[in-house]
């Protein structure tokens, strides 16, 4: 049998074995991240939920709220620096685009009120980054709510 | 020889990552559905969707008691002790199932976050949190609500924003060990207990109020977060904790289908320069008939009674 041909798989297995062990150090890694970023919301008043999660280089991912007339809120989308420029936009029910953090700077934040109660979908996206190890870039993202009146 | 070592490695290196492959793919692909089971995966995602080729994973985040019931507070509701759960150990006692104790963890959460968000209320927010401590222990998660979180209730006294960051900050912690030690079912029945709480204390109040139509606007806007709370707990459908809670959450549901939701205008946004805040604009009313009201005091009454006198 020819070792090079034998072995090819062989390294292929091993560079896909680092990466699963890089995705798994990542997501241990997401419990102290999140906390981290609690601070940041101030003086807005966390809404105790933990909206966090390992994502990948491509990744999407969203998340859909109520938010309630009468309060300010405040959402905070934070991300490994891993992932690269992660940014996120706001949608209404209607999936018509209320902000994208890409208009803002790249704000890690976004401060607003509603007029009338509704639900909103916060979308996340990872960019999409060619690394020639092949070992696909991994992190924690968070998206945090606080709210105050 | 050489071969046969190589081939001994790479048979070892694909039995230590195929449960990995095996739970990231997880059967789910492309049909936007979980199972319920795949949570404590790596890379599983708490309170968000996650899109991409490889998975689709869908949870739902709702907002916090905390929320609820600073909004009741705010639509004029006035504090009523005797509204709240018994603090006392014997009723504590009667909680034995795990699933009990769980659904009255979010209860006493809840009834934890009403006293603290009216004033002068110190002393009870600390039997509140007496409560919620005793039955977080019993579920294994006792240190979300430690001696520290007493001492800074106490040292934060008439400070409600200070109080309601510190509970936040405890409720945050059960949900997170809950779902560290892989039982995101208990979790989900925490936030149940919690909602139902708050929509008992909200209609109860609402019964109890002259100006009561803010409460009653309040209580009607909680149909979309209804909604989040059954898709939680549709993914742990199969436990038989869940599940009868479920089938309530669904009869409440039945009378929210009531409540009309009518969008008049669409949404705009106007950015104030000074303050950096947005408002989104854009009229939705919610309409509550007196009828479905009595409805739905009586139905979240008999679903949370149920869960106080330790029936599940």
């Amino acid at each position: 049998m020819n070792m090079k041909k034998f072995l090819t798989p062989v390294k292929f297995i091993v560079v896909g074995a680092i990466a699963f062990l890089s995705f798994i150090d990542a997501s241990a890694q997401c419990k102290g991240f999140v906390k981290k970023q609690i601070p940041k919301l101030s003086p807005f008043i966390h809404n105790g939920q933990i909206n966090s999660s390992v994502l990948l280089s491509g990744d999407h991912a969203e998340l859909t709220l109520t938010f309630y007339s009468g309060q300010t809120y405040r959402i905070m989308v934070t991300a490994q620096e891993t992932l690269g420029d992660v940014s996120f936009t706001m949608k209404d029910g209607s999936k018509n685009q209320l902000f994208s953090s890409k208009d803002q700077g790249k704000t890690d934040y976004w401060d607003f009120t509603v007029e009338s109660t509704q639900q909103l979908t916060i979308e996340v996206m990872v960019p999409d980054v060619d690394v020639p190890s092949g070992l696909v870039p991994s992190g924690c993202v968070s998206i945090l709510v606080g709210f105050k009146q | 020889m050489k071969v046969l070592k190589n081939l001994l490695i790479a048979g070892v290196v694909i039995t230590l990552l195929s449960p990995f492959f095996y739970g990231c793919g997880n059967g789910n692909e492309g049909n936007g559905e979980t199972d319920g089971t795949d949570t404590s995966d790596v890379g599983s995602t708490d309170g968000m969707k996650k899109s991409n080729s490889k998975t689709q994973n869908i949870f739902y985040a709702i907002p916090s008691p905390i929320e609820l019931a600073q909004l009741i507070q705010k639509a004029g509701a006035k504090y009523n002790k005797d509204l709240l759960n018994s603090p006392s150990n014997d009723n504590i006692a009667k909680y034995s199932s795990n699933t009990s104790k769980a659904l009255n963890l979010g209860v006493y959460g809840a009834d934890l976050s009403y006293t603290s968000v009216f004033d002068d209320n110190t002393q009870e927010s600390i039997l509140y949190l007496a409560c919620t401590r005793k039955l977080a222990d019993a579920l294994g998660v006792g240190s979300a609500f430690d001696e520290k979180t007493v001492d800074r209730i106490q040292a934060n006294t008439g400070k409600k924003d200070s109080l309601l960051t510190i509970i936040s900050g405890s409720y945050m912690s059960t949900d997170e060990m809950l779902k560290e030690s892989q039982r995101e079912n208990a979790s989900s029945l925490v936030i149940a207990g919690g909602f139902i709480e708050g929509i008992y204390l909200g209609t109860q109040l609402a019964k109890t109020s002259k100006n009561n139509a803010d409460i009653i606007q309040r209580i009607a806007e909680q149909k979309g977060t209804l909604d989040n709370v059954i898709g939680l707990l549709t993914t742990y459908e199969k436990d038989a904790g869940v599940a009868p809670v479920l089938a309530d959450l669904k009869s409440m549901k039945e009378i929210f289908g009531e409540v009309k939701v009518e969008s008049k205008t669409s949404s705009d946004v106007k950015t104030n320069p000074s303050t950096k805040v947005t408002t989104i604009g854009g009229k939705i009313t919610y309409t509550i008939t007196p009828e479905t009201m009595d409805k739905l005091t009586t139905k979240s009454a008999e679903i949370r009674n149920k869960i106080v006198s330790g029936q599940n």
